[in-house]
């Protein structure tokens, strides 16, 4: 097999937080020790609450961020043996998707000039070609040419994600990050992305990336999924085995908190309480604190992600945990 | 909160005391003071003489030293000008500028935020566009006319106040009316659009749902939020107030601070512009402490962090 | 039990333009009643929640219709109505601490102060289940996390001892985890206090966890109402069975990817002709292009406008 297309190792990222004047700055870790790998043309999920760092991640990946400590190689390159012109391609071959798209949109550029610019920044066709390739990529996204001449302002919530989308694709990436891309959208419009993603994907030699806290939708738009917990994952597979037979008590809280379309399902104990506290990291499991699992062992031992039945999961006690997750039952 | 401003404090020191060597060299290069004093025909003898008379011969390390043992004595030389302390020229022209300026910035204050609160709260009445379209001619109309237009009503016309000079009270009304006036339009036009920033935000509409009284929502809750900005305007206006004045006196024949910087400029009279440089650099460092003093008494986000 | 609630046509516009945010909603609420709003942005179920709660933005108006309460005789009083919002850190007023803005309200609401009020508060606190609630009390928001901030605006509708409860979009700026702990949180207060809920959501899972009766809206108007079973399992409005099927499924054993609903919500100023769903809607036909179908019964408490509706 062929060298995958993105590959971290070891990755951290640590931030300081400045607590006073000349206070030592207390550390924070959006990421720790984190190894992925993917593939061309995969498609990887990454899920956890905010402040899990799961943002971080795709920021580090991206080359946006630099890694306090690890690698990360992107088509065999380490990201730190890159030259200027080494990033430059790397930009070419990777882009971004944010949560905003009204944001990420300038309100003084037409819809054809911002999807158009990746061409002729770096020069890969005239002014007129670009255009053309540009209305090409707008039908693609399912928005007729006409919409070229328009500003962001004059367009709708879905309209505008499909125009970030497109500009995202335009210079034929083979890596994209898509962070919370659908998450601001209503359901509706948020259907309509997923099946433009799925038949994007379909069409193209593309890998991505889809971080969400979303556990209903990214279930339908990728083929492994890694579950982050202050910055570390803590179980990642298949995503079908995974949403099959969650092994880490966090995936199964996460699986267990989506409301379920079952009027009759009420009155439901919330399967963990507080939120994620990093704070509270002393040793041992991080996730210990909120765990209903927990056990002696889980205070003195950090559980590394091992195999258990194709899926990796850091839990000590990842084998005991039944097939199907149950609203209401996943409390101890 | 001691040591907080006790912080800003030794920055405050720092920074008066890189202002005082950065003025003292540039001033040293910009230029020979014998040759402007003493005009393009005097001889080199006489500009030699006068080199050594206020030390100027020295190498400007040297000269620098002898400034700064002075200056923590309170001596700041005397005038190449005239020979008079420039001490008692600053102590002589600043209370007069203090009084143009601070009460004008007083006035401007009490006058420009409740028309700007008013112009907020009736929004698009006819209030809202009287006030707006005073203060967009106030803030519009450069001060020097603004202060011909005054002297010709009130003291060419109505015959009620003097038109110029510095002697008595009645002296001050004009150069304080249009110092406020130019001031006031600004503050009322900051003021309005601060608090309808804040009456949009999220927390004013829940506030009005929990059915608290419109009056307590602009005094409890919008007011707080609005002042933060405001403080930060004010202290950036009221840094102003010093230059701002320069026009003003001149218009009104005003014998503060301004006239005499503008004098010691053109002649070169280096421990004059030295020291009022100085001066000006306190006075903004005051203002900016005092900004950020009020700014973390107003802002619990600055608070939490001390 | 006894009704709480009764809007009637109610119209809410943007004065000068022919703009329409409500056009014609009504429905009723008994007390201790839950009612779910679901619809897309825009369509107007935040602002019903607003025209109730007698917060309407400014600018816009009430044009007609009514809203009643009780029994609906004049004289009837209006139910103490305390209300949530979707972004509890910017609904909080920042320069104020926790312990302001509780104790402010228990003074207007139970004439509560000094340390009866602070008493007070601190219980309020626990209840929504903030620890060290006495320390807590001198926090100001944005010490806070959006859960905390959220319990915190709970807490402060419970000083009002509502009889109603109006939550706009409580979890959707919220973790799934947080969102549990939250909805977990308002079936218990409900259970307590007997209070009804409006509950207004996007999702529909969070309509079919806590309401008892639902309401559809798309573009101002309430297009079906039922039993919230009836809506999720049965819906009768092609919108409405289009919105459920639009839901991405969490089910291991279901693999069907959502399915979008083709086209997009029409603009307010430009609606088109007759049902405003007919642009998007395959079953639209004849009527469909000329009236905007009468919202008429097809069930027991099951109220659908639609001329075509899908059959049960």
């Amino acid at each position: 097999m062929s060298a995958p297309l993105l590959e971290t190792r070891n990755l951290t990222k640590a931030f300081g937080q400045k607590t006073g004047w000349l206070a030592k700055p207390k550390i924070l870790c959006a990421s720790s020790s984190i190894d992925l790998q993917l593939n061309a043309r995969e498609r990887l999920g990454i899920v956890g609450e905010s402040g899990s760092g799961k943002s971080t991640l795709g920021r580090l990946i991206l080359g946006l961020t630099p890694p306090t400590e690890g690698e990360i190689f992107f088509e065999g390159v380490n990201h730190k043996a890159r030259s200027l012109q080494g990033w430059k391609q790397f930009r070419v071959r990777t882009s971004l998707v944010q949560q905003n798209p009204l944001s990420a949109l300038n309100p003084q550029m037409t819809i054809g000039e911002q999807i158009s610019e990746g061409l002729l920044v770096h020069h890969f066709a005239s002014r007129a070609a670009s255009y053309e390739r540009a209305a090409a990529m707008l039908d693609q996204v399912g928005l007729s040419s006409a919409m070229m001449s328009r500003y962001p302002h004059q367009m709708s919530g879905g309209q505008r994600q499909r125009v970030v989308i497109a500009r995202a694709l335009i210079l034929d990436p083979k890596l994209v990050v898509f962070d919370e891309a659908v998450s601001a959208l209503d359901v509706s419009v948020q259907a309509q992305v997923v099946a433009l993603l799925r038949d994007l994907w379909q069409q193209r030699d593309l890998a991505y990336v889809f971080i969400t806290h979303d556990l209903r939708v990214v279930r339908h738009v990728v083929d492994r999924i890694a579950v982050m917990y202050l910055g570390r994952v803590v179980e990642t597979g298949d995503i079908k085995s995974v949403y099959e037979w969650p092994r880490h008590p966090y995936t199964r809280a996460l699986l267990a908190s989506v409301p379920s379309m079952d009027p009759t399902i009420r009155n439901i104990q919330p399967p963990i309480n507080g939120e994620l506290d990093p704070g509270k990291i002393a040793g041992g499991c991080p996730f210990r604190p909120r765990c209903p699992f927990a056990i002696e062992r889980c205070g003195t031992e950090a559980p590394l992600l091992r195999d258990v039945a194709g899926q990796r999961v850091a839990c000590h006690r990842a084998e005991e945990f039944p097939r199907s997750v149950q609203m209401g039952k996943e409390v101890a | 909160m001691t040591g907080f401003i006790l912080s800003k404090a030794v920055r405050a020191f720092a920074v008066l005391f890189s202002t005082a060597l950065f003025v003292f060299v540039v001033l040293r290069f910009s230029g020979d003071p014998a040759e402007r004093m003493l005009g393009e025909f005097a001889t080199p003898e006489a500009q030699a003489a006068f080199r050594t008379l206020w030390g100027l011969d020295k190498s400007i390390p040297e000269q620098f030293l002898i400034y700064l043992q002075h200056a923590i004595q309170g001596d700041f030389g005397k005038s190449f000008a005239d020979g008079r302390d420039v001490f008692d020229i600053i102590t002589q022209s600043i209370p007069k500028t203090l009084t143009v300026s601070v009460s004008a910035f007083i006035i401007a204050i009490l006058l420009g935020i409740p028309a700007g609160i008013v112009a907020a709260i009736r929004r698009d009445s006819a209030i809202d566009r009287l006030v707006m379209a005073t203060a967009v001619l106030g803030h519009s109309i450069p001060m020097f006319l603004v202060g011909l237009i005054f002297i010709f009503i009130f003291a060419v016309w109505l015959r009620v106040l003097p038109s110029s000079g510095s002697s008595t009270w009645r002296h001050a009304i004009l150069p304080i009316a249009t110092f406020a006036l130019y001031n006031a339009a600004s503050i009322s036009r900051f003021a309005r659009a601060t608090l309808i920033e804040v009456l949009e935000q999220p927390y004013i509409a829940a506030a009005r749902g929990d059915g608290i009284p419109p009056s307590e929502i602009i005094l409890r809750h919008a007011l707080p939020n609005a002042a933060i900005p405001l403080v930060t305007m004010l202290g950036i206006l009221a840094t102003s107030l010093l230059g701002g004045t320069v026009l003003v006196e001149t218009v009104f024949a005003w014998t503060g601070i301004g006239a005499q910087f503008v004098r010691a400029v053109g002649q070169g009279d280096l421990n004059v512009v030295q020291a009022m440089i100085l001066v000006f650099t306190v006075f903004v460092v005051m203002i900016n402490l005092t900004v950020e003093i009020l700014y973390a008494f107003l802002n619990p986000k600055i608070r939490s962090q001390q | 039990m006894p009704r709480l609630l009764t809007v009637q046509d109610l119209v809410v516009e943007v004065p000068g333009r022919n703009i329409k945010i409500l056009n014609g909603v009504s429905f009723s609420l008994d007390a201790g009643q839950t009612l779910g709003l679901v619809g897309e942005s825009g369509c107007g179920k935040s602002m019903t929640c607003y025209a109730i709660g007698n917060m309407l933005p400014r600018g816009l108006g009430q044009a007609g219709g009514s809203i009643s309460f009780g029994s609906g005789e004049s004289g009837s009083e209006r139910p103490t109505i305390a209300m949530i919002f979707q972004d509890p850190t910017s609904s909080l007023n920042p320069v104020h601490t926790i312990g302001y803005y509780l104790e402010t309200a228990l003074y207007r609401h139970q004439r509560l102060r000094g340390n009866d009020a602070r008493l007070e508060a601190m219980r309020l606190l626990e209840r929504v289940g903030i620890d060290n609630a006495k320390s807590r009390l001198g926090a100001y928001p944005h010490q806070f996390s959006g859960g905390m901030n959220q319990r915190v605006m709970i807490a402060h509708a419970l000083a009002a001892k509502p009889q109603l409860l109006i939550a706009d979009e409580p979890t959707t700026a919220l973790d799934v985890t947080m969102q549990a702990q939250i909805l977990y949180l308002l079936e218990e207060l409900k259970a307590e206090t007997g209070m009804a809920l409006m509950i207004v959501s996007h999702d529909l899972g969070v309509i079919a966890r806590l309401a008892d009766k639902a309401a559809v809206m798309y573009c101002g108007k309430i297009v079906e109402t039922a039993p919230v079973e009836q809506i999720i399992q049965n819906p009768s409005h092609p919108y409405a069975r289009a919105l459920i099927n639009c839901m991405p499924s969490i089910d291991p054993a279901d693999h069907q990817p959502p399915v979008p609903i083709p086209g997009s919500v029409p603009l307010l100023d430009d609606l088109p002709q007759g049902c405003y769903y007919n642009p998007r809607c395959p079953r639209a036909a004849g009527e469909c292009f000329k009236r905007f179908p009468p919202l008429a019964p097809v069930a027991q408490a099951h109220n659908v406008a639609c001329y075509h509706p899908v059959a049960a």
